[in-house]
């Protein structure tokens, strides 16, 4: 009988155990850096890390997906919008480069013919993306193609940064949610013939053809912010285009597309390897951002000085 | 014990198996203010996988193998949303639902483009679907208690008048011979004749009103305003709804509509009204209620969309109503200026008759000819909608038929003095119209398109009026023992042949051009072409044949033989310019001025004569010119509400007027041109969304129509006898108008319940139309004045999202007893009577919603 027992509770613990987490069996030879973040930087990231154990065989760095929100989970983060800054005072950020938020939509509609012809300017981009109890409806009503928008359900740094550049949260981004991430949202729009979206530079080009993702048509906005859409502003057939637009072009003077950084993250607490990560891609970080669809900083928050007194000060 | 061993091993081992396997998605749901949606409904789209949101606002719900999936999230009182899974995720979803108290955008097709009602520079009411079903409001009559501009008379279908701001159609009875100047549409098609407007409403989708002059934008002219009707259309995605009610004085109604698709490109829609009620006034001359309902009906579409740019829909529609209905009772007896002898009192006295009773509202009649009127309306419809660069060719082709038998008793007793009074008929109609409506340029849109109609009215195949043996005394004019003639007037008739076939054709145009974002001039243009050919003939027949003059000349005085010909055609330009200034994107104003027309009219109820001779010259009258001005301000002045002002005013001048004669072979009246009427008023109407749960709408309107100059008016009643058969009405009173109107209504909803299974909200509404005394007599009289009076209708139950509702409603709680309409008897005699409106009715309805 209590040999009965025994095998019972033996099989059950070996059934709760197959069913734990799976962080019980993890273990690394090496110190371990964890990243998380914003999905569309992994990529990026990755080349970095790749490099990074080229010259740092004993750091183990690791993207993770997100599992949890509460940061202290991690050692790095990548995000791609501002934090508050309550938050801001309690981690050291390097801001690394910059991806552009563009509208795109599924080039087989007629929404995305036509306006990629016609282009939008900030009224029609208010109109298609966003609930607005004060649009103007009767412009509203000369959009006569149909159009199925695409948003993120959960909180996303694209989406967010994209709503408040119009002025707007992202709760109000009308349209179809999707949970998942903002490559799902690419996956959605390439799924519906009349799927609309908006998407960062980094997900919109092929990485081999450095043009837009077969499927998708990026629609011009009105750049120089005149009220029209012009030919100065269609500069979209590749991906170094757009870069040495954007990039050659003062911010200020940009209209209607959203700029926003990638920055990775340490809390004040982080550890000696997390810290040279970083230290890593401040130095190296750069070479491949254009590659990858991202814009080179402004020199202006580079903040390699702060973030090398911050490293200093923790070694 | 092994086998308790192995049993529990297996256990275990399947235990994880299924844990494995399974997946769930856990969520929140919450409203805007971060309230839990208790009892929002989680369905895994395409599956029948569904959750409900606990206490909390928690779900958990399984989710599929395959992703992506989608998740269908609903609550009573917010908008649906859809959630697509393409990972699943390891955090609950948090998921917001937006409310629905946000007023619905209105979306209206008045311009023959999808717009919203509060930014077209055009006075327009708005009445959905859903609120026509749920207070009962299945035909006009019903519906212009929501929308207080809207006047609808009828004492029976042939006799309707529908009117919006007093203008449009003659007052009292109608004479076939002329056009509505309210235009009635039914899916894009015009119905030509006013019978239409007291039929049974079937799946409506929406109605919309249009006030003032609209000939620039519909096809057939319309002089004062317009019923823009839109039925629910053939779908893609299967539905069902079904509908039974059931009331006192055996009130039955039933509706069902089925729709789906026929294929990847055939979509079909088939809808089914019935009504049925007993009668709510007495005869005690047959012993049986009267004024019952019995009504059927139903449409069909058939939609064919071989693309995403092209619908073809046709649609076949026919109602038919057999009530023993519209009889009207004995409401007063006016003095007139006639001797003593030719007073109702001393005629009836003298015939040994007194009525059944003096009180209107016992409803109680005592009439000796049936009461009937058999009234079928149908036809078919191709509409070929493409679209073409930034706009939509519309074609619209229609054919329909109208076919009229009533039976009615002109004199309201049971004594024989009309014996028959039947004007069945024969109507078809055909109609084309194409149309373009859309943009031109950035900053140009519009409609333009032509627009022609053929109609063929016949009598089918007399209209008959005969008198009985108590007719003599009634038309006695003098003491001459002549009268007294046995036999002389009795089965006395007239047997009228008549024929109209009209044609007309149209060109009409608007534009709307944006001169900046927020100014806007819109132009437009009508060219009209009609032509009437009429071939009418009355001959008398029966009563005594004799060769006597004298006795002749006595039958004369009651039916003549009449006989005459008219082939008249005319066209005209009219146009309209409005100005419309936007200062806000909540703020609308615009301002107006347009002309109208409305063709020749012909009479065909009859001549009046003079000295015995037939008035031939009366049997055209001129045509209507009319010219409007229109200042009003649409406003949102939040989300959730909005407030509307208006200022109109209208002059007509040779209004086309129907006149009661005291002639017995003119009972209906004839037409005759007033030299100027105007019109002016003022209409304020809102609606506001307080919250989830309480939302309310308000209309008033003030009208004043006055006679600028009639100077040759038929006398009203109680002046008939006198010096005069004609007399200057001009600065009176126009008939039909209440100087105020005006709607009230609200509803109170709770939060979302289950109840036996279905999702949905207990509610209470409520409904009020008030309108103050108006004249009923086209020329004014003392007697023939409708007293103001207010009806308040109510319901509350349970209404499911989807699936069954119930609720009770009741129609004029407060039992108000009052007239909707006052109509002398023929010949003038002095008694007049009332179309009465309906007593307190309540009831309970089901509906089923798929």
């Amino acid at each position: 009988m209590k040999l009965q027992l025994l095998i019972i509770l033996f099989l059950i613990s070996i059934s709760l155990y197959a069913q734990s987490d799976v962080d019980a069996s993890r273990s690394y030879k090496n110190p371990v850096v964890i990243v998380t973040g914003a999905r569309f930087s992994y990529k990026l990231v990755q080349k970095w890390i790749d490099d990074f154990n080229k010259v740092n065989p004993n750091i183990q760095v690791i993207i993770e997906s997100r599992g949890s929100s509460d940061p202290s989970q991690y050692d790095v983060l990548a995000e791609v919008y501002e934090h508050d800054p309550s938050i801001k005072e309690t981690r050291e950020f390097v801001y690394v480069g910059r991806y552009a938020i563009l509208p795109v939509a599924n080039d087989r509609s007629e929404f995305s013919r036509t306006y990629k012809k016609k282009g939008l300017t900030t009224e029609l981009i208010k109109l298609i993306y966003f609930n607005d109890v004060f649009a103007d409806q009767e412009k509203a009503a000369k959009i006569k193609h149909a159009y199925t928008c695409y948003t993120r359900l959960q909180k996303a740094g694209v989406a967010r940064v994209f709503a408040k550049y119009f002025g707007f949260d992202q709760k109000d981004i009308k349209g179809n949610a999707i949970a998942g991430s903002d490559e799902h949202l690419l996956k959605a729009i390439l799924r519906d013939s009349v799927g609309i979206s908006y998407l960062p530079t980094p997900l919109i080009f092929d990485p081999l053809t450095k043009r837009p993702v077969r499927g998708l048509s990026i629609l011009p906005v009105d750049v120089d912010g005149n009220g029209k859409v012009n030919d100065e502003d269609r500069f979209y057939s590749d991906l170094p285009a757009i870069i040495q637009k954007l990039e050659s072009t003062n911010p200020k003077d940009i209209a209607n597309v959203p700029i926003e950084y990638l920055h990775l993250s340490v809390d004040r607490e982080a550890s000696p390897e997390a810290i040279a990560f970083l230290k890593w891609v401040i130095e190296h970080g750069h070479e491949d951002l254009n590659d990858f669809g991202y814009l080179k900083p402004e020199t202006s928050r580079l903040q390699r000085d702060r973030f090398e007194e911050f490293a200093r000060g923790v070694n | 014990m092994k086998k308790i061993l192995q049993f529990i091993f297996v256990l275990i081992l399947f235990s994880d198996v299924v844990l494995a396997q399974q997946r769930f998605i856990k969520g929140v749901i919450r409203d805007v203010d971060d309230a839990a949606l208790v009892g929002a409904t989680v369905v895994i789209k395409g599956t029948s996988i569904h959750a409900i949101v606990d206490l909390n606002g928690k779900f958990s719900i399984e989710a599929p193998q395959q992703l992506p999936f989608t998740l269908q999230i609903s609550s009573v009182g917010h908008k649906a949303q859809e959630i697509q899974i393409y990972e699943l995720p390891e955090e609950p979803l948090d998921i917001k639902l937006a409310s629905d108290n946000v007023l619905s955008e209105v979306v209206v097709t008045a311009r023959r483009r999808e717009e919203s009602a509060q930014n077209i520079p055009t006075p327009i009411t708005v009445v959905g679907g859903p609120m026509i079903d749920d207070a009962g409001a299945f035909n006009v009559n019903r519906v212009k208690e929501l929308i207080p501009s809207v006047q609808l008379y009828s004492s029976n279908p042939r006799n309707t008048t529908l009117n919006i701001r007093g203008l449009g159609s003659t007052f009292g009875l109608t004479n076939d011979g002329i056009d509505p100047g309210v235009g009635f549409y039914v899916d894009g098609i015009y119905y030509a004749r006013p019978a239409a407007t007291t039929l049974d409403f079937i799946d409506i989708e929406q109605i919309e009103v249009l006030r003032g002059p609209q000939g620039t934008l519909f096809g057939k002219n319309t002089t004062a305003g317009a019923f823009n009707i839109k039925t629910r259309t053939a779908s893609f995605t299967p539905g069902a709804n079904f509908e039974v009610s059931y009331g006192n004085h055996g009130f039955i109604q039933a509706k069902a509509s089925v729709t789906g698709p026929l294929g990847k490109k055939f979509a079909a829609r088939l809808s089914f009204s019935g009504t049925q009620r007993d009668g709510v006034l007495y005869n005690v001359s047959t012993q049986k209620p009267v004024n019952d309902l019995n009504n059927l009906g139903w449409r069909g579409q058939l939609l064919f969309k071989p693309s995403q740019n092209v619908n073809i829909t046709l649609i076949g529609d026919a109602s038919r109503q057999r009530p023993d209905g519209y009889a009207q009772v004995v409401a007063g007896v006016v003095p007139t200026q006639r001797a003593d002898y030719r007073q109702f009192e001393q005629i009836i006295a003298d015939l040994n008759y007194d009525l059944p009773s003096r009180n209107p509202f016992d409803r109680v009649i005592d009439h000796n000819t049936t009461w009937r009127s058999g009234n079928d309306l149908g036809g078919i419809a191709l509409h070929v909608d493409a679209k073409i660069a930034t706009g939509t060719l519309t074609s619209s082709t229609a054919w329909r038929y109208w076919n009229w038998d009533p039976s009615n008793d002109r004199d309201f007793t049971a004594l024989p003095v009309l014996a028959l009074s039947q004007a069945t008929s024969k109507h078809e109609q055909w109609t084309q119209e194409i149309r373009y409506a859309g943009d031109f340029s950035s900053r140009l849109s519009g409609v333009v398109g032509v627009f022609i109609i053929g109609q063929d009215l016949k009598t089918d195949p007399f209209h008959i009026e005969e008198s009985g043996s108590a007719q003599w005394r009634f038309s006695q004019s003098t003491t001459s023992p002549l009268w007294e003639t046995p036999g002389l007037f009795d089965g006395y008739g007239i047997r009228t042949k008549s024929r109209l076939q009209t044609f007309g054709a149209a060109v009409f145009g608007q534009l709307d051009w944006e001169i900046t974002d927020k100014l806007h001039l819109l132009p437009g243009i009508r060219y009209n072409y009609d032509k009437k050919e009429v071939d009418f003939d009355r001959q008398t027949y029966g009563g005594l044949e004799t060769d006597d003059p004298e006795l002749l000349a006595l039958k004369r005085l009651v039916y003549t033989d009449q006989a005459f010909t008219a082939d008249v055609d005319d066209t005209n330009f009219s146009g309209q310019l409005t100005l419309s200034y936007r200062p806000t994107k909540i703020v609308n104003t615009f301002i107006t001025y347009s002309t109208s027309y409305k063709p020749v009219g012909i009479n065909l109820g009859g001549l009046p004569t003079a000295s015995g001779e037939v008035l031939i010259d009366l049997a055209q009258i001129k045509p209507e010119s009319v010219t409007h001005f229109e200042f009003g301000v649409k406003t949102s002045p939040s989300h959730n509400s909005t407030v509307n002002l208006t200022f109109h005013h209208t002059n007509v001048e040779d209004f086309q007027t129907q006149v009661q004669t005291a002639e017995v072979g003119v009972n209906r009246g004839y037409l005759a041109n007033a030299e100027e009427v105007r019109v002016l008023g003022v209409e304020l109407d809102g609606s506001m969304r307080i919250n989830d749960f309480f939302s309310f709408y308000g209309a008033v309107a003030y009208t004043d129509g006055e006679y600028v100059s009639f100077t040759n008016a038929p006398v009203p009643l109680e002046e008939t006898g006198g010096p005069s058969a004609f007399k200057d009405i001009s600065g009176s009173d126009l008939p039909g108008i209440s100087e105020w109107a005006a709607s009230l209504g609200a509803e109170l909803s709770s939060v979302s319940k289950k109840v036996i299974g279905q999702e949905g909200k207990y509610f209470f509404a409520f409904d009020t139309y008030y309108r103050s005394s108006f004249s009923s007599s086209p020329s004014p009289s003392n007697y023939l004045n409708v007293d103001g009076y207010a009806v308040v209708n109510a319901r509350a139950g349970f209404r499911a999202t989807e699936g069954l509702s119930l609720f009770v409603w009741g129609r004029n709680l407060f039992d108000e007893d009052y007239f909707e309409q006052l109509l002398p008897a023929a010949g003038n005699a002095g008694h007049y009577a009332a179309v009465m409106g309906d007593p307190r009715t309540y009831g309970v309805t089901l509906r089923y919603t798929y």
